[in-house]
């Protein structure tokens, strides 16, 4: 089942400078492992050195921050669009 | 400049946050919009991931940055600033700030300043503009006149 998976402007450069790529996945995770395979390098920019999503990386499932959903395991449907999107966030 | 203070200063010791929107193409502000900080909601959530709570961090919330971003393009507008203040510690664009905004060594929009609000025991100190200058690849800084218009 393809979904459409969003990318970032500093990330296009790992996926032919395509801002969306279509990638088969039930859930977040499988589609972002896809989505490693297809474009190499994608995983350790979006996951960190503990094997968890980056805090301050946003996901969203067609508009529905996968924080307040199932996180990875959120599932995931034919036509779906999953964003990566960095966080506006900080701190002193 | 004024509504960006007096948000600054009603949040206070916490460090609000939110955007400006212009017409695009155009050197010039519109719209200030102030943005759920959600840093103690995620804070309470995972504290391992999140250790840090609203009066030393922020965090917009997504949904509320998808809805500004949404009225701007719907306008024909875009975003220009992202704002936030600090409470009681100084202007600058902290490593933290700079870490936040090149997740990957570069801004995701080169074209969005931010601007950082300077909170002393609830009275606003200064402000400064951070605009990512591309010849070095880092964030320069323009200090503002509290008074003055955005741009």
């Amino acid at each position: 089942m393809p979904i459409t998976i969003r990318i970032p402007t500093p990330l296009q450069k790992l996926t032919a400078n395509q801002s969306e790529v279509s990638i088969e996945g039930s859930d977040v995770k499988t589609a972002l492992a896809n989505l490693e395979k297809q474009f190499p390098g994608i995983h350790e920019r979006i996951y960190d050195e503990k094997g968890a999503l980056r805090r301050f990386i946003n996901f969203y499932v067609n508009d529905e921050d996968i924080r307040f959903m199932d996180q990875e395991s959120t599932s995931l449907k034919d036509g779906d669009e999953l964003s990566i999107v960095p966080a506006i966030a900080g701190g002193f | 400049m004024d509504m960006m203070i007096h948000h600054a200063e009603k949040d206070y010791p916490n460090e609000t946050c939110g955007m400006v929107i212009g017409p695009k193409g155009i050197n010039k502000a519109i719209g200030v919009f102030p943005i759920k900080n959600i840093q103690d909601e995620l804070h309470l959530k995972d504290p391992e991931r999140y250790p840090r709570k609203a009066n030393t961090a922020y965090f917009m919330d997504p949904a509320e940055v998808k809805i500004v971003e949404k009225e701007a393009a719907d306008k024909d507008f875009e975003v220009k600033i992202y704002y936030h203040s600090h409470p009681d510690h100084g202007v600058y664009f902290s490593e933290e700030d700079k870490a936040m905004a090149c997740p990957w060594g570069e801004p995701n929009d080169p074209n969005i300043s931010f601007l950082v609000i300077g909170v002393d025991k609830g009275k606003t100190q200064g402000a400064s503009l951070f605009y990512w200058d591309e010849s070095k690849k880092d964030f320069a800084e323009r200090k503002l006149k509290l008074e003055q218009e955005l741009v």
